[in-house]
């Protein structure tokens, strides 16, 4: 296994404890978003220039999901809900 | 790369299927399960590796090529060692030029990318063989690394970007450039079998794209003191001659 597979093995074990440990969608999509940035970040050396290229749409994605999950949350405390 | 491809859509057809299913049925768990299947099918399908060829090969192609230049060096009866040159006018990648004797002299303003002879020159001394930008590929993947161009960026950022790409691309395990007075020492361990033979002269291309790349990063002419084979990997001195201005 290269450093990529373990990169891949780390995320995904992430993710899956995520998704099993929450029991609401946009704590598991954060997290998610969390995982992906450290995972990104941590192995940047051991990732090309093409590779990172293409992981930049989905942290983008990621980070619209997270500013709508945040901005619903704001909503939700300023108009007085739960 | 096929097997990635086929287990990333199936993940990511599954994950959909699941998520669907657990929104319909108000299930968190299955949804979030089905996210993440979907989110890992991306991840597999971005996550390309690299092609890769077998060690062995890449020895076997680059056994012939280092025997060639070898007997080149021998041949002309070469005396100088290596000369690494940064990028200026005439040289916009750089160069590696072997001068053919001990004592000489540079004459870079009749150096271009097309010499490879130099002996149209009034002084014997400044006579040499022109390489031109070896090992230039592997600066090029430096500078891609290092988001930028590396002339003038210091012989600290040449270790480390250096040592990144070639650690990256199982070249190398370790670059470490030490400034002494006039001197650098480069210490390099690649991890493809390593013959110390002439290497003064004509150096492999992973030690010559660490120089060519120390060169362009110090803006400085560099030449070859020393190549010896030790423990921790082969260690290469290097002598500096100044800027490229001194020898125009």
């Amino acid at each position: 296994m290269d450093v990529e597979d373990y990169m891949l093995l780390f995320l995904s074990a992430w993710v899956l404890i995520s998704a099993l440990a929450t029991s609401s969608v946009s704590v598991f999509l954060t997290l998610t978003l969390i995982g992906l940035l450290i995972t990104v970040e941590v192995g940047s050396l051991f990732l090309s220039r093409e590779q990172k290229e293409s992981l930049k749409p989905l942290i983008e994605l990621m980070i619209v999901v997270f500013a709508i999950v945040v901005m619903e949350r704001v909503y939700s405390i300023l108009s007085g809900g739960r | 790369m096929k097997a990635r491809g086929a287990s990333g859509l199936t993940l990511m057809i599954t994950g959909l299927a699941l998520a669907i299913y657990g929104f319909m049925n108000v299930k968190t768990t299955l949804t979030n399960l089905g996210i993440a299947g979907v989110f890992l099918g991306l991840v597999v399908l971005t996550f390309k590796s690299s092609d890769y060829v077998k060690k062995e090969s890449v020895q076997a192609i680059m056994e012939p090529y280092r025997r060639i230049f070898s007997t080149f060096a021998d041949n002309l009866y070469l005396e100088g060692n290596a000369v690494f040159i940064p990028p200026y006018e005439n040289l916009p990648r750089g160069g590696l030029f072997v001068p053919l004797h001990d004592k000489f002299e540079l004459d870079l303003a009749r150096l271009d990318e097309g010499t490879v002879f130099l002996t149209d020159v009034p002084n014997d001394r400044a006579m040499g063989l022109f390489l031109g930008p070896f090992g230039d590929p592997l600066v090029e993947k430096f500078e891609e690394h290092f988001e930028g161009p590396l002339d003038g960026a210091g012989s600290g950022a040449v270790e480390s970007v250096a040592g990144s790409v070639l650690r990256y691309l199982e070249l190398a395990n370790r670059v470490y450039i030490e400034e002494k007075d006039r001197r650098f020492r480069v210490i390099i361990r690649p991890t493809i079998e390593c013959k110390s033979e002439n290497c003064e002269k004509i150096p492999c291309p992973i030690c010559a794209s660490v120089l060519l790349a120390l060169a362009k990063g110090t803006n400085q002419v560099l030449a070859v003191e020393s190549v010896e084979e030790k423990d921790y990997g082969i260690e290469v001195t290097v002598r500096k001659l100044g800027g490229v201005e001194k020898w125009m």
